[in-house]
């Protein structure tokens, strides 16, 4: 490791990773990637992993679109499959608020040229072994829809930013970001007390970015909240490998196949913020309390089981909880600050970084380099909602309301 | 009545677990915790074999109020009723002093076929406890249980592992058995079995309850001392082997020293 850069990152997350390999696809010279764990280790480790093309916002479906080019550049440039499953996607609703859902993403995915179907009672029950196909009114069926090991995306954007070369350097926390007394960025001080310089820094720390921001003054709007699903017992026959995956927005849910067993996605009406200061520095350590596994699912279970009858007696084989970066308007936050040139984010993934992640470090990277960019970046600009204290639990429970409030599953 | 009694452990979830620089003892209130995994595998086994003779699985934990969510865990996964060993009298018990505790409770619930521990906890790794208590209640015990052979009103045969072979015993009822976790194949649990774990009452018993007198347990009275703790470090050499012909010559340097 130098110490001077032209570049430094923060984070080897999704968005740390993608923004890292969207920059030196651009020629953006010597590129630091900085990580205080392992490349992909933290919550890009505990994503539900949907790729889903549809979405009612369209600078939203560029984004999505511009991961699944990345995937394939990437696999070109890497020579190595980074295992896309293009298993489709089915949208079902039983409500007149969910119907107008389906209908939204239908005509988005019209707009956009995205392959769509709607499929009767009996091909659901066809694709989905395990679903009661009389709870379903009308499904939207979406062939092209995959998903993807999120671990194994994030690693292949670091592996494709490593080689067009990128440095990366895990096991390495960052203290702070250095500014020189007009503000502007210098680099960034290890915990070890070692500085590295660079006119650019870009804070790509999730959960833990507005840690590194408080010193600066700033605050990110956007908290941790906590995102999760629970893995059912396998049974090969019910829930076979590459079923479509699914979003019940009347049951606040999503479903996917696994090896076997079905992961099991579930939102609850009051979603759970965390305060930032109270993060450990590696998950593994963070106490998401554990009584949610099945508080959670006794509350959601109601609402699922219309479409999976023996939710009450089905086998859980695992439960995975992580933390989702939620912003006020659900939307994600990309760019720079006025006040302290050089500094950029990308950050605030609000559940969409492993769909979205290509889009969001292109745009970042665009922004950085002073490139035209693909969608209009004053949709994230992170001060778009003025001055915040992420640190408040009034503005936490805004961000948590997000999550709740979310149309979808 | 039939009657099991399977004993579980409430320990850390996480490698990050503070030690109290005064008792060197595990300072359990700061971390996340789990049910010791291998006594999830004796409840298995219990209640497995309750589904056939149709007896009572009792569980037991000893431990501060939160140990009641190991208690829970045992509920949901099919435990009948469950009694916590909870009071300030007990905390800092070592491993002679918790199974004099447990031998208590197992008197005072009485009536019992067989006592189900875990081979051993994760977080002290001793392995005494089981054994310890079937010595206090003058039981026989079986340690390394693989399986049951046959179960009869008067005693039980019983697979045992040993490391080359597998020893077949005849043991007379009450006996103690010590469970790790190649004798079970772990059921998930369900939401249903999680309420209802929810609705069940949970017993709590202290040291007045069991009759024990306060100076014979806990920290005070525990003969072990842990005197230091510390991290085991392991190193080892490496170096590379560049050819066919050096993997050779190192071979032959081991081979023949």
């Amino acid at each position: 490791m130098k110490n001077q850069y032209d570049m430094i990152i923060v984070g080897g997350g999704l968005l740390g990773c993608a923004t890292a390999y969207q920059l030196a696809k651009r020629r953006a010279g010597n590129i630091l990637l900085l990580d205080g764990n392992d490349i992909a280790s933290q919550a890009s480790a505990r994503a539900a992993c949907l790729l889903t093309r549809a979405r009612t916002k369209p600078a939203l479906m560029e984004m999505v679109q511009e991961t699944y080019d990345c995937i394939e550049e990437m696999e070109a440039l890497l020579g190595e499959s980074l295992g896309l499953q293009q298993c489709g996607s089915i949208t079902i609703a039983s409500s007149e608020a969910s119907l107008r859902e389906v209908e939204a993403l239908e005509q988005a995915a019209n707009r956009f040229g995205i392959a769509n179907e709607r499929i009767g009672q009996e091909r659901v029950r066809e694709l989905l072994p395990w679903i009661n196909e009389e709870a379903v009114q009308v499904a939207l069926y979406m062939p092209t829809d995959a998903f993807i090991d999120s671990a194994l995306l994030c690693s292949g954007y670091a592996k494709a930013a490593q080689k067009l070369g990128v440095e990366l350097k895990t096991n390495t926390k960052v203290r702070e970001i250095a500014v020189t007394a007009d503000g502007a960025v210098e680099g960034v001080i290890l915990c070890d007390g070692t500085k590295i310089q660079a006119p650019v820094v870009v804070n790509a720390a999730g959960s833990w970015a507005n840690l590194l921001m408080r010193p600066l003054g700033i605050g990110l709007p956007f908290t941790p909240v906590r995102s999760h699903f629970w893995i059912s017992d396998p049974d090969a026959e019910r829930f076979p490998a590459n079923h479509p995956f699914t979003v019940i927005p009347d049951a606040r849910a999503f479903t996917r196949s696994d090896v076997g067993s079905l992961i099991i996605g579930l939102r609850e009406s009051e979603c759970q913020p965390f305060d930032p200061q109270t993060l450990t520095d590696k998950l593994e350590d963070f106490d998401f309390r554990a009584e949610a596994k099945w508080k959670i699912l006794d509350e959601c279970a109601p609402l699922l089981k219309p479409y999976l009858r023996d939710i009450d007696t089905l086998g859980i084989a695992h439960y995975m909880a992580g933390p989702s970066c939620y912003v006020p308007d659900a939307k994600f936050i990309i760019g720079g600050f006025k006040q302290h040139r050089g500094l950029f984010t990308v950050t605030g993934c609000c559940g969409g970084g492993v769909a979205a992640g290509g889009g969001m470090g292109r745009l970042a990277a665009e922004m950085i380099l002073g490139e035209t960019p693909f969608v209009d970046p004053a949709l994230f600009a992170p001060d778009r909602f003025g001055e915040v204290d992420p640190f408040t639990v009034e503005f936490q429970k805004r961000c948590a309301d997000a999550r709740s409030n979310k149309k979808g599953g | 009545m039939k009657r099991y009694i399977v004993f579980l452990k409430q320990v850390p979830l996480s490698t990050k677990v503070g030690i109290d620089p005064v008792t060197k003892t595990l300072k359990r209130s700061s971390a996340m915790s789990q049910t010791n995994p291998d006594d999830l595998y004796a409840l298995q086994v219990a209640v497995n074999l309750s589904r056939q003779t149709g007896a009572e699985v009792v569980a037991v934990s000893m431990g501060p109020a939160s140990a009641q969510t190991v208690l829970r865990e045992a509920l949901q996964r099919g435990a009948h009723r469950a009694i916590l060993l909870s009071s300030a009298a007990f905390a800092g018990s070592d491993t002679w002093c918790t199974s004099l505790i447990l031998a208590e409770a197992v008197r005072k619930i009485g009536d019992y076929d067989m006592l189900f521990f875990g081979k051993m906890a994760i977080d002290g790794d001793t392995a005494q406890v089981g054994p310890e208590v079937a010595g206090h209640l003058d039981i026989p015990q079986v340690t390394s249980f693989s399986h049951f052979e046959s179960v009869m009103p008067q005693g039980v045969c019983v697979c045992k592992k040993m490391e080359q072979f597998q020893q077949v015993l005849q043991v007379a009822l009450p006996c103690a058995i010590m469970v790790g976790r190649d004798a079970a194949e772990l059921q998930s649990p369900t939401l249903e079995g999680w309420r209802r774990a929810m609705q069940q009452e949970i017993v709590v018993w202290n040291e007045k309850d069991l009759g024990l007198d306060p100076a014979h347990v806990g920290l005070m009275a525990s003969p072990t001392r842990v005197v230091s703790t510390h991290v085991p470090e392991y190193t080892k050499e490496i170096s590379w082997i560049n050819s066919g012909e050096q993997f050779s010559l190192t071979l032959n340097t081991i081979i023949n020293p």
